[in-house]
């Protein structure tokens, strides 16, 4: 495709690792473009889009599995081997069930880290203390008291890490999506500069890009460390 | 004609920074001496420096003055030929068996093969544990982690015995049960040991001599000499030397004891 | 010295329920899978959805032997598995490497782990098409991106397992006199075994991951450039198939994996 285009013509590497300053140069020219801002703006949302449907279902999933040991034994395996299959395989069966549009996109990325979430959820909310449970009980609460006050402070730190881990996935997922089949966004102009031989552009909107998804997280970060103030034993 | 001393400790002290930047003087300079073959309990009240004592003496710890001598050489640095540790917490290694926990240390001494087995077996049998000889650590009870534990300080032969606090962590009776197994443990091999604990009556019972402690700064306070000999019976708990001397140590606890409750 | 042999098991889980019966976690796992199946038979009935998007499964059914036998498929499995078989080696070699020096002080965890955690939340994707400019299009391209992705993890996994040893297992150390290599052998790296073999799952699902995504985009061969193929001449029922074969490498790699890690593995459950 169209890498295969770049080879064909013959060209070797002197092109392929720019300058800093010509990154940089680049990163300004492409701010004041507002077609490219408003698609690494698209990006930033549909990733964002990803991150909370996947933090939905996982959580929900990963909650119901954390409290039925049945489940969670037959379904641990399975979940296991869902992470590792590339989910790009079911990329094509996305495409053909949302199109090509922005969709698709939060789809796949949400595809991509739904199963983190889950894993993690699932994993935290199995370790409540019964001796909790048993609290909640010998004070007359009901099964949905101890759901809320006891089940689900307990799947906190999974939900947490679940979401930090979902933004890497959700951002590397929209981002595939985009490399392939994107007609006006970033994906596009990556692939058109990749084929001008732009590889200071190329390398701006990947730094850009970067950021924004490392910054995502570190943030994130932050918040969940406001969130266990109680729960630290330690680092993390 | 006195004994020469196998263990000497000589104006050993150690200072600690608290979290607030206070100088906390654990030990304020601690003399004394230990002879071949003795069981010497260090008792006090929490603080006053046992446990480090025991730390600096088997050089797991650095003193700030002072030196330690055990059968003439310098104490610099743990010295696994001549000591070997016991701690509250078992420290068992939890993926190893029974069996290559006891000959963990003789492994590390790169013992061969074929030796290390009859000795780790001698001392499986010694602690009473030859028929959980291939269990893991966590199918055991806490008496009987703490016995591997035992085997395993007793399989490198060292010439002395630390022990900080191991029944601590143990319920009464397994504290006793295990208290007069110890006893005719050490004096049947001859060790010299120090035992760090928390209880007079596990003092009185076990040692020779009882090294009272006291806190703040951490010193000697007074040593008082068990008459008895070792190993101990049972008898002994209910015996009037037994009273005697448990009330002698009481008294010379008790103020640190009530003191340790209210705020200075 | 007569003691009671009693076998106290003080499970550190006592309080919570036994574990559920085998068969009945198959049950569900069957049953689950029979729903799905029924599902989307029920899906492609009559007029429900396109044949297109969701071919049928007797369809699907029909065409994996074909592709089983196909020596297609099996050139692809044979590049894709010797990728991913590459990659997964080298990340895993490096990600130890690097994790086990990054634990070696206080100082160096602190500089090293977060240099790795904020790697590995960047969309490595990016990086596939300067990967692909600098070792080409063919397979070294391919390992090359399996290799950035699965290494991460690994490191990460690593060095946690290797900075979290139980300080008291190290006292212990210290006073039996071991020290250097002996003590890492003896004490940490038995200490740090789960984290790194949790490492290594990662690493492996992150290579598969990758080297698939690499052959799907820089199509030259393996199970990617198939998938692809298929994808874009519109041939669903071949798609299914091959994503069916897929999956099945993927499973059987990850339960090589655990295989080995329950190898010599007595002390945990």
């Amino acid at each position: 495709m169209i890498f295969e285009g770049i080879v064909r013509a013959g060209i070797y590497n002197p092109y392929f690792l720019p300058a800093p300053s010509a990154v940089l140069k680049a990163i300004v020219l492409l701010a004041k473009d507002g077609q490219v801002r408003r698609a690494f703006l698209d990006v930033a949302l549909w990733s964002g889009e990803a991150v909370v449907a996947s933090a939905v279902v996982g959580t929900l999933v990963g909650c119901l599995l954390g409290v039925w040991p049945l489940g969670y034994r037959a379904y641990l395996p399975v979940l296991s081997t869902a992470v590792s299959i590339p989910k790009i395989v079911f990329f094509p069966i996305i495409v053909l069930l949302f199109g090509i549009g922005a969709n698709a996109k939060v789809a796949y990325g949400a595809l991509s880290a739904v199963f983190y979430v889950t894993l993690n959820v699932a994993g935290s909310a199995r370790n409540v203390d019964p001796a909790f449970l048993r609290a909640v009980r010998a004070f007359g609460g009901t099964r949905v008291d101890a759901l809320r006050r006891v089940v689900l402070p307990s799947a906190l730190p999974g939900i947490t890490v679940g979401i930090w881990v979902a933004i890497k996935h959700a951002v590397n997922g929209v981002l595939i999506a985009e490399l392939y089949v994107s007609i006006n966004g970033i994906g596009a102009d990556i692939n058109r500069f990749t084929q001008q031989l732009q590889a200071d552009r190329v390398y701006a909107l990947a730094l850009t890009l970067t950021v924004m998804a490392v910054t995502a997280a570190w943030l994130w970060g932050r918040v969940d460390r406001k969130f266990d103030a109680w729960r630290r034993l330690g680092d993390a | 004609m006195t004994p020469r001393p196998y263990v000497s400790v000589k104006g050993i002290s150690k200072t600690y920074t608290s979290v607030r930047g206070e100088f906390v003087e654990a030990l304020s300079p601690v003399d004394l001496e230990v002879y071949p073959g003795e069981f010497v309990c260090l008792i006090g009240p929490s603080g006053c420096g046992k446990s480090t004592l025991l730390s600096i003496i088997g050089g797991l710890t650095k003193a700030d003055s002072g030196a330690v001598n055990i059968s003439g050489s310098l104490v610099t640095g743990p010295m696994p030929n001549e000591v070997a540790f016991v701690f509250q917490d078992y420290t068992l290694l939890p993926w190893r068996t029974v069996e290559r926990n006891v000959s963990l240390g003789l492994e590390l001494k790169r013992v061969a093969k074929k030796e290390r087995e009859p000795t780790v077996a001698r001392c499986v049998a010694l602690v009473g544990l030859t028929s959980h000889a291939k269990a893991f650590p966590r199918e055991l009870s806490g008496g009987m982690q703490q016995r591997v534990a035992v085997a395993r300080a007793l399989a490198v032969d060292p010439a002395v015995l630390l022990m900080d606090e191991p029944f601590g962590a143990l319920d009464e009776q397994t504290r006793m049960v295990l208290g007069n197994d110890l006893s005719s443990i050490v004096a049947k091999t001859d060790k010299t040991t120090l035992f760090v604990t928390h209880s007079l009556s596990e003092a009185v019972y076990l040692a020779d001599r009882l090294v009272v402690m006291s806190a703040s700064p951490g010193r000697i306070k007074e040593i008082i000499v068990v008459d008895e000999e070792r190993p101990r019976t049972p008898s002994f708990r209910t015996s009037e030397k037994f009273r005697e001397v448990h009330e002698r140590l009481f008294n010379s606890l008790r103020d640190e004891i009530f003191a340790v409750g209210r705020d200075a | 010295m007569q003691r009671a042999a009693v076998k106290v098991v003080p499970s550190r889980r006592s309080s919570r329920p036994p574990a559920e019966a085998k068969w009945k976690v198959r049950c569900l796992q069957y049953g689950s899978l029979l729903l799905v199946l029924a599902i989307w038979y029920l899906a492609v009935g009559p007029g429900h959805a396109s044949p297109f998007i969701l071919p049928s499964p007797s369809a699907v059914a029909r065409a994996l032997p074909g592709l089983l036998t196909s020596s297609e498929t099996w050139a692809g499995l044979k590049a894709t598995g010797y990728q991913v078989a590459w990659a997964f080696v080298i990340a895993a070699s490096l990600g130890l490497a690097v994790g086990i020096l990054g634990s070696r002080s206080v100082l160096s965890q602190r500089a090293v782990e977060p240099v790795l955690l904020y790697a590995f939340m960047a969309p490595l994707i990016l990086l596939y098409p300067i990967v692909v400019l600098i070792f080409g299009l063919g397979d070294s391209s391919k390992i090359a991106f399996g290799v950035i992705n699965g290494f991460f993890p690994m490191a990460l996994n690593t060095l946690r397992g290797f900075a979290a040893v139980d300080p008291r297992l190290l006292r212990l150390a210290r006073s039996l006199g071991a020290t250097g290599l002996r003590e890492m052998a003896v004490f940490r790296f038995p200490a740090a075994r789960p984290m790194v073999f949790a490492g290594l799952r990662n690493c492996l699902a992150l290579c598969v991951v990758a080297v698939i995504a690499g052959e799907i985009l820089g199509s030259t061969g393996g199970l990617g450039y198939l998938i692809a193929r298929a994808a874009s001449t519109l041939s669903t029922t071949t798609l299914y198939g091959y994503i069916i074969v897929t999956v099945a490498l993927a499973a059987i790699l990850h339960s090589l994996l655990s295989r080995s890690e329950t190898f010599r593995d007595g002390a945990r459950s």
